[in-house]
């Protein structure tokens, strides 16, 4: 047994690790990165789910940048009040009012189920692909086409694919984030928007098109017969180009424009509900 | 990350470092011999396929001063030996390593007392398997039996290459022809 | 035992290291071209795997960050250079076979990333789990697309110098199976044919 061989080893593997131990030791040292501990304060308040909605690439960074006062403690839009006032707090800063809370819903009662269909689409299944083809398989331009692009980039899984082939909202899971708007192909014509959480309707539509060409598209659009703006007694609904627009502060959530509606296109914010779709025979009741 | 003191660093290294020399300095140790009687299983079966007259391990001896002198010219060349039964000269081995498509062929090439090609024994190679190693087959080096530093021993004269496998097959011929030359420079005496 | 059954599961099928994590590819496509090299390598790896997370977990506590890859890559080549010294003295054909992807396991994504992502944080008994697990479905994997690779390449499958299945001298076998392409379409089939399956399967 040649002893020398494992104590020259040895010998040179520990002259080894000792320069390089001595090396990464130092160089551990010099080349450490500062952390700022107020980050940590900040980002142990923060939903930690990066959605990315406040603008920043994700909580980490958002974190750094209030921390940095480079940004505002009511930066997270998807926290709001909640956590603008935990992130106020642990800054030792003043609380600020965020304002009130948002829940997306979708202006559309169509879709590939119940619209008309131009040609049928077998292609990429996403929203963004159906609609770089001419628009979508719709006659309706403005219509939703169904794929789940916005269900797919929810970070709070609030949305699912409905049964009517358009996308359900939980109301209790949406933070307002906005980011199925800024997914939604449509979203930028007010398929997919942010009201208040409150608001008590919505219009169910977001086509602009005459009434002709409306109901040649689809059996739910708003055809813009003014019915609604007859009927309010508060004057909170009115039709611009061809379509029904709601003035939140004057609604006072009576209904009648729902009744009234020949189309049943303008529904309550509950008919994104899980579950909330009815079917066609069923009364709609409205809650304040 | 809270910071750790550097003796801990260099301590903990060192000592993952030691443990690890030991263990693998004392496995070295224990399994040296084997792999040194394997070499030498590997080189003896080579030279046997080789020489196939030669059929024992001793029966090969290596010519030292002939290898020294025989690499100053030819650097591929790594050994020479003669190949004996019963003090019968039955002819010479020469180790050649020409480059071929993927590293260095090496490879054994027998010879006839005068110098003839007996046939070659592949020891190792990187070639493209089933392209490249095809040069390495029977069918292909059965073209070199026979052959003297007097032949032409190239592809295009009175070798054929293999489709598609152009530097392998380069790589065998080159190595024969290496080995009949040095047989006519340092041997033939 | 629950946890290390899922454990082991997981790292098997769920997380297979080569189809869903996509770590140790280089050696799976280069050394797939022999069912015979597949099987050894497969078993050279598990091993080196097991035994590095076991002595990484065992040290966990006590390896500072600063110098936790030098010591894991210590750990793993120590392991490697005696299965490369156990091979050359006791098994010379496999170790001719395998050449040179012995010592590159060493630098196996599977080994150091497993050491890095989970034998530094988890006990012992749950590391063996997890080495066995992933080394066994990198051989699994391993030993699919090699038979593949060589039955259809080569026309036959030759295990220890024998020839176990031959598909007949009739058969003209594309080479291009056993070189570099081939392992990136065989590797790639595999992977949509498995994804076909589990979709079928697990109805996702």
């Amino acid at each position: 047994m040649d002893w020398s061989i494992v104590l020259k080893a040895m010998a040179a593997m520990a002259g080894a690790a000792l320069l390089f131990g001595l090396i990464l030791a130092i160089a551990s040292r010099k080349l450490a990165v500062h952390v700022d501990p107020k980050v940590e304060l900040v980002l142990a308040e923060l939903p930690g789910s990066n959605c990315g909605a406040c603008g920043y690439v994700g909580c980490e960074q958002a974190a750094e940048e209030i921390a940095a006062d480079e940004s505002d403690v009511s930066t997270c839009v998807a926290g709001g009040q909640e956590v603008a006032n935990r992130v106020a707090h642990a800054l030792g800063k003043d609380a600020v009012d965020v304002g009130a809370p948002k829940i997306a819903v979708l202006n559309c009662g169509g879709g590939c189920k119940v619209a008309t269909i131009r040609y049928d689409y077998h292609g990429v299944p996403t929203c963004a692909a159906a609609r770089a083809l001419h628009g979508g398989p719709l006659l309706c331009q403005s219509g939703c086409v169904g794929f789940g692009d916005c269900v797919k980039s929810c970070p709070f899984d609030a949305m699912a694919m409905g049964p009517e082939g358009r996308p359900e909202i939980d109301i209790d899971k949406c933070t307002g984030c906005g980011i199925c708007v800024t997914t939604c192909p449509m979203g930028g014509e007010g398929l997919l928007a942010l009201v208040e959480e409150g608001a008590p309707i919505v219009v169910a539509c977001c086509s602009h098109e005459s009434a002709k060409a409306t109901r040649n598209a689809c059996p739910k659009g708003c055809i813009a017969c003014k019915a609604c703006e007859k009927v309010c007694e508060s004057d909170a609904i009115k039709v611009v180009d061809n379509l029904a627009v709601v003035d939140y502060e004057k609604c006072t959530a009576c209904g009648k424009c729902v009744e009234r509606c020949p189309t049943k296109c303008i529904v309550t914010t509950r008919w994104f509900q899980p579950g909330g779709y009815p079917a066609a025979e069923e009364p709609v009741e409205v809650e304040a | 990350m809270q910071q750790n003191s550097p003796l801990k660093i260099v301590l903990t290294l060192v000592v993952f470092c030691s443990v690890a020399a030991g263990g693998l300095s004392l496995t070295y140790a224990v399994t040296k011999d084997q792999i040194e009687a394997q070499k030498r299983i590997e080189e003896a079966k080579a030279y046997s396929l080789a020489l196939p007259a030669v059929k024992t391990a001793e029966g090969f001896t290596p010519l030292g001063d002939v290898a020294r002198a025989v690499r100053a010219k030819h650097k591929e060349v790594t050994k020479v030996l003669k190949g004996e039964v019963d003090g019968d000269l039955k002819g010479y081995v020469i180790v050649v390593g020409p480059r071929g498509y993927g590293g260095p062929v090496q490879m054994a090439v027998g010879l006839t007392p005068d110098g003839a090609i007996t046939d070659v024994a592949v020891i190792s190679s990187n070639e493209t398997m089933g392209l490249g190693t095809k040069a390495l087959e029977p069918a292909f080096i059965r073209q070199l039996a026979g052959k003297t530093a007097r032949d032409p021993v190239q592809i295009g004269k009175d070798i054929d290459a293999i489709t598609g496998a152009t530097r392998s097959s380069n790589a065998v011929v080159t190595g024969a022809r290496e080995a009949v030359d040095v047989y006519r420079d340092f041997i033939r005496r | 035992m629950k946890r290390l059954r899922e454990v082991f599961l997981s790292a098997l099928m769920l997380e297979n290291p080569l189809m869903r994590l996509m770590i140790g590819l280089c050696s799976a496509l280069a050394i797939s071209t022999r069912v015979e090299s597949t099987l050894f390598m497969g078993m050279a790896a598990t091993f080196v795997l097991v035994c590095s997370n076991t002595i990484i977990s065992l040290s966990r506590k006590v390896i500072p960050d600063e110098v936790r890859i030098p010591v894991f890559i210590v750990v793993i080549a120590s392991f490697v250079t005696i299965v490369d010294l156990v091979m050359r003295a006791y098994f010379p054909p496999i170790y001719a076979r395998l050449g040179v992807w012995i010592p590159l396991i060493v630098v196996n994504c599977i080994i150091l990333g497993r050491a890095e992502a989970f034998a530094s944080k988890n006990d012992v008994l749950a590391s063996v789990a997890d080495g066995l697990g992933m080394g066994g479905g990198y051989t699994i994997v391993l030993l699919i697309m090699g038979t593949f690779r060589e039955l259809v390449g080569t026309g036959k499958i030759v295990m220890f110098e024998r020839t176990l299945v031959s598909l007949g001298s009739t058969f003209q076998p594309p080479t291009i199976v056993v070189l570099f392409p081939g392992a990136f379409f065989t590797f790639g089939f595999l992977m949509a044919i498995l994804n076909k399956l589990e979709n079928r399967w697990w109805g996702k």
